[in-house]
């Protein structure tokens, strides 16, 4: 029992990030992968190294869209290539737990980004004489924020890795999706508040931080996802 | 990246089952180590020459989990075969490790910490015993408290100044004491809850050289990994499992409408434990031998004591108060400081830049 990724693991969550320099924030996913060169390991590869790749895709914001069709359409027909080119930006069903299990580590990558800038702008910004991060009520912020992420990273990564052994928990994507959105958001206030008045004019910021609650609007309210979970939970217990 | 036991931490798990299975029931908890020390289950991570398998800390970990599990009291594990008996592993001489470390594995002997004093508690570097030489060997004065199962022990592990140092940390050993001598008194220090804690008077207890733990004066560097099991939230961990077994039973018997609006609130529960407990698990699993990452171990010991107060305290504002409920209630505050207070596991993720790093 561990949280260990495998070495192709690892060195495809690289990949992703640095393909993820080549196309601006907001930009196509799909071309971020492309970039990275990683889309035939994908295709071949399990929902955990999907989940991976959107981590880091959530980390640069990067526009989901087509992403989730292509794992869609390889759901819909397994064995079968990926195309070269998602000309479609349909997207796959919302609803379906593999998709929203994509979303979710959209969000946990979404909420690093938050908790990466607000320690480096804490890091950089004095008050009153002092670093920011050395006040406790800033540092001890950003650890619990930390925490709250690594718990929604392993709630996500569980969950993928139960679907790739075929033995799906009914209530463990909802139950991910909720932890990782609600991480998201706590991640983005954590930022704002770092920045200070600076955060509510910083466009870098003010995108993550409208990223997050967009979060709310592709997967659901936090609330409500833990809810269904309960429900989806209750049913079986 | 495994979300469950592998193989042979299973077959370790159900060899604990097995053994505890075949005791009558109602049998002591002591009864019961010795049993599985039989079957060198009580410490697999030591070498086999030692009472143990061989295995790695992974390994340990999922055979005390099943202890815990099954309701042994894990704070006597922890201490006796994690804490002094690891501290033995690593810092101990040959020959302490051979006269003491079979004993433990045996799970016939026990063992206590005894690091906190009246005013030194979560500062422990603040201590006021003192071990002065005596001969070839030392005699230990002072009080020392908050030490638990000490009355089941027959060995602690003590810390005491042997000389002043040029820090507050310099000039701290530690020493094996034999909690038979006449000059340590034990007085117990009655807890509305709970088996008591002890409080422990060492009136000029003498030792020989070879009761010293690792190197003279510089004992405080020892401690970390001595109590890093403790650090790691086992002890947590294993009351927010049993706490949320006894919460979904409080939960199963509420009306369905109940059921249906607190559902989410039990599955993040469970999620946050699941969450910990592989935390935890992964801390073991990145050890190498008897030496934890300190910043994984924060992150580990927070998640398991978060995730039991949240069970203690869901359980106490929603559910009808059960027994089990009324004491996990109780007990949840204890878990803020076992270990290290909470404030400290937080210093210590805020201040390895960047934050994150250790968890990624």
């Amino acid at each position: 029992m561990n949280l260990e990724l495998d070495r192709d693991q690892r060195q495809l969550a690289d990949a992703v990030r640095k393909g993820g320099s080549a196309v601006p924030p907001g930009g196509s996913g799909w071309e971020v992968l492309r970039h990275a060169g990683v889309t035939a390991a994908l295709a071949d590869g399990g929902l955990v190294e999907w989940c991976l790749a959107l981590e880091e895709l959530g980390a640069g914001c990067h526009d989901i869209t087509a992403v989730r069709a292509g794992r869609a359409f390889l759901d819909a027909h397994p064995g079968e290539r990926l195309p070269d080119a998602m000309t479609t930006a349909a997207p796959a069903v919302a609803t379906a737990d593999r998709d929203l299990l994509l979303c979710a580590a959209y969000a946990v990558g979404l909420g690093r980004a938050c908790l990466e800038a607000a320690q480096n702008r804490a890091a950089d910004r004095v008050i009153t004489g002092r670093r920011q991060i050395e006040y406790q009520g800033t540092s001890h912020r950003l650890a619990e924020a930390a925490l709250e992420l690594a718990l929604a990273r392993i709630t996500v990564w569980h969950a993928a890795w139960y679907e790739d052994q075929g033995r799906p928990d009914g209530h463990a994507a909802p139950a991910a999706a909720g932890a990782s959105v609600e991480t998201a958001l706590t991640c983005a206030h954590t930022l704002v508040q770092a920045y200070g008045a600076a955060g509510t004019s910083d466009p870098d910021v003010v995108r993550l931080y409208r990223g997050a609650y967009a979060l709310t609007q592709l997967c659901g309210s936090p609330r409500g996802l833990w809810q269904t979970a309960g429900e989806r939970w209750l049913a079986t217990a | 990246m495994r979300p469950e036991l592998d193989a042979e931490q299973a077959r370790l798990a159900d060899e604990v089952d097995r053994v505890l299975d075949a005791a009558p029931p109602g049998t002591d908890p002591l009864e019961l180590f010795a049993r599985l020390g039989d079957e060198r289950l009580l410490a697999v991570h030591y070498p086999a020459a030692f009472g143990g398998r061989g295995l790695s800390l992974a390994h340990h970990v999922a055979a005390a989990e099943r202890m815990g599990a099954r309701g042994l009291p894990d704070v006597i594990h922890i201490v006796s075969v994690q804490a002094i008996g690891g501290a033995l592993l690593a810092f101990g001489s040959a020959e302490q490790q051979a006269q003491w470390l079979p004993r433990i594995a045996s799970g016939r002997l026990f063992g206590s910490l005894l690091l906190s004093e009246p005013g030194a508690g979560t500062d422990a570097a603040a201590l006021r015993t003192t071990a002065t030489p005596d001969g070839e060997g030392w005699r230990l004065t002072g009080v020392k408290t908050w030490s638990v199962a000490t009355d089941r022990s027959g060995i602690a592990l003590c810390s005491a100044r042997t000389r002043e140092g040029r820090n507050r940390y310099d000039g701290i050993s530690l020493f094996l004491l034999d909690l038979n001598d006449p000059a340590i008194r034990l007085t117990p220090v009655p807890r509305a809850l709970g088996d008591p804690y002890f409080e422990v008077a060492l009136d000029g207890a003498y030792v020989g050289p070879d009761a010293v733990v690792g190197p003279l004066h510089r004992g405080w560097a020892l401690l970390p990994s001595t109590i890093g099991f403790e650090r790691a939230g086992f002890e947590c961990l294993s009351r927010a499992t049993s706490w949320l077994g006894a919460a979904e039973n409080a939960f199963h018997q509420l009306p369905r409408a109940d059921r249906a609006a607190t559902a989410g609130d039990l599955v993040r529960l469970r999620t946050r434990v699941a969450g910990a407990r592989a935390l935890a698990f992964h801390a073991m699993h990145t050890a190498d031998a008897l030496d934890a990452d300190e910043v994984l171990i924060a992150y580990s010991k927070l998640a398991c004591a978060r995730a039991g107060q949240a069970v203690a305290r869901w359980a106490g504002e929603e559910l009808p108060p059960t027994p089990e409920l009324r004491a996990a209630v109780d007990e949840a505050p204890e878990l803020t400081v076992s270990g290290g207070p909470q404030e400290l596991q937080l210093d210590l993720i805020a201040h390895d830049f960047p934050i994150g790093r250790a968890v990624r």
